[in-house]
Order: structure tokens, then C-alpha cells, then sequence
């Protein structure tokens, strides 16, 4: 019996991680994106997490990013640039942050294609595997639910089974 | 017989798993090269269960029963979201050169497509999961069975 218990809770602790990873992930709205191509602002939209990155991909204009005014802004000379930068308040930064930065940048738009030789950002040796888990959780979610409607519906067959006999 | 298509399930429901966000391991080039490969797995995985297909096919709308039905369809979807994950994949590839095949559409319906029949397959595979969970137990040994 306290086994049952125990399958239970965990099952429970499965299901409602699953839920919030349904909501985290953006699992149902990115599984029907497909039935609604039309909808052309949902797929700008999106990506893992909040304000995610893979339905930047499909940007690839700077000026969807407000980009124009701040490429404009770094072409400046550098002694005029902080001259403004001063004046805004804001920090003054070397060549090399603002290179890094227009890297990254780069690699936020998913604008990869022309950095030499076809090679891209995500090319990365990175490991990250929270979204992975993520997902294991949400396709634990689903196993766990079929096998819980599964002896349910078992359950029920049976229980008619024995009132016809 | 049974250990093989237990660590060719596992290590199916591993790969899918990375492979779920292309960012997460090694980068694109190893989510393309992955992507395809995990198309051969599958094919190997229904082939270790040819048998069963070929008398669920046979008997579908005469005496199967209404499990194996509903293994069958679920199978059949899998199928297609796997076929249309690896097509829309193939189009949209970047390290890998697949431009020869003329798929054609845009970038972003592949895109959208590769998205959502990835995200509806894994669902899919959850539930197919599920259903055979019975199968799991006794491979791992959870569960003492008479015969």
C-alpha cells in the first residue's frame, strides 16, 4: 500500500512539473504553430523561455531590432561616441566589449550566415541541458498520464465485465 | 532479442530528448547529424517489430483487438511526425548541404513545420510510452510476472 502511496506522489510531482513545463517551454502554443502559418506574429514570436530566441531566426532585418540607430551610433568615431556616451550618462565602452557585443547581437538574430565558411554560432562545444530536462519532464507528464488512463480505463472495463456476469 | 530493442528504445528517447533543443548539445551540426541518424534508429526499431506490424496490418479491421488498433494508429502518427520532422529538418539544415533536393516552400514554413511536428511526435512518443509501459516494467524487472 505504501508503495501505491509513494507511485502516487511522485506520478502527482510528474504531472504538475510537466504542466509547468508545458507553460515554460510554450509546448502547446509551438505544437499548433503549424495549423496557423497565417499568423505571421506568433512565429516572430517565441522561443525557449521568455523572450526566447528561436523565433528570432526568422529576423534578419536590423532594423527589426532597432539595430539601424545603434550600427549608426558605433560607426561614430570614437572620441565623439564617448564625448555622447558622457553626455547620456551612460558607460563608455572599448572596441573590444562593443565587438563582443556585436557578436553577440549577431548571434541573437540568428544572423550567422556569412561568417566565414558557412560556420555559425551554435556550434558551440556547449552543453546546456535545462531545456533538455525540461522536456523529459513534459514527455514523463504524458507517460505518466496514459499509464494512469490506461488502468483506468482498465478499471472500468473490468468493473462492467463483472456487473454482465 | 528484448535487451536490444530496450537500449535501442533508450537510447532513442535520449537523442530525441537533445535533440528537442538544438542549442542544448554541441550545437546545430551535431543536431542535424543526430536528427538523421535518430531516422535510422526508428527504422531499425520497426523493423525489430516487423512481425507485430505485419499481423496488425493483416487483421487491422477484422479480429485485432482494440489495443493493438490504437498501437497501430499511434504508430502510424509517430510515423508521419518523424517523416515530416526529418523532411522539414532536411530543408531547413544549415551545416549540412542539402540544397540538391530542391524541397522548396519558405524557410519559414519548414521552420514552423520542423517546430511543431517535433513538439506533437514527442507528445506522441510520451503516450506510445505509456502504452507499452507494461513492456518497460518487464524489461527492467519492476514487476514478477508468472509466466
Amino acid at each position: 500500500m505504501s508503495k501505491k502511496i509513494i507511485n502516487g506522489i511522485i506520478s502527482l510531482a510528474i504531472v504538475i512539473a510537466a504542466l509547468y513545463g508545458l507553460s515554460r517551454l510554450r509546448f502547446i502554443e509551438r505544437s499548433i504553430w503549424i495549423f496557423k502559418t497565417n499568423d505571421m506574429q506568433n512565429t516572430r514570436r517565441g522561443g525557449f523561455e521568455r523572450g526566447g530566441r528561436e523565433g528570432r531566426d526568422f529576423r534578419t532585418r536590423p532594423q527589426d531590432f532597432g539595430g539601424r540607430e545603434r550600427q549608426n551610433f558605433e560607426n561614430l568615431p570614437d572620441s565623439v561616441r564617448q564625448r555622447l556616451l558622457a553626455e547620456r550618462g551612460a558607460r563608455v565602452e572599448n572596441d573590444s566589449l562593443r565587438e563582443s557585443r556585436a557578436l553577440n547581437d549577431t548571434a541573437e538574430r540568428g544572423d550567422f550566415r556569412g561568417r566565414g565558411e558557412g560556420r555559425d554560432f551554435r556550434r558551440g562545444q556547449s552543453v546546456r541541458l535545462v531545456n533538455v530536462g525540461w522536456f523529459f519532464i513534459v514527455f514523463a507528464g504524458f507517460t505518466v498520464i496514459t499509464i494512469y488512463l490506461d488502468m483506468l480505463l482498465k478499471l472500468i472495463k473490468r468493473k462492467k465485465n463483472q456487473k454482465e456476469c | 532479442m528484448n535487451r536490444i530493442k530496450l537500449i535501442l528504445n533508450i537510447l532513442l528517447l535520449i537523442v530525441m530528448l537533445l535533440l528537442m533543443d538544438p542549442r542544448s548539445f554541441y550545437g546545430l551540426e551535431f543536431h542535424e547529424w543526430a536528427g538523421l541518424i535518430i531516422g535510422l534508429f526508428f527504422i531499425l526499431h520497426k523493423a525489430l517489430n516487423w512481425s507485430w506490424i505485419k499481423i496488425v496490418t493483416v487483421c487491422f479491421f477484422k479480429s485485432s483487438p482494440n489495443r493493438a488498433r490504437l498501437n497501430y494508429v499511434l504508430d502510424v502518427l509517430l510515423l508521419a511526425g518523424m517523416v515530416l520532422m526529418i523532411l522539414s529538418g532536411i530543408a531547413i539544415a544549415r551545416t549540412i548541404n542539402f540544397s540538391w533536393m530542391n524541397l522548396g516552400g519558405s524557410g519559414m514554413f519548414w521552420r514552423v513545420m520542423h517546430t511543431s511536428s517535433s513538439f506533437i511526435t514527442l507528445a506522441l512518443f510520451g503516450i506510445h510510452l505509456g502504452l507499452h509501459w507494461k513492456w518497460v516494467q518487464l524489461r527492467f524487472k519492476f514487476k514478477k510476472v508468472a509466466s
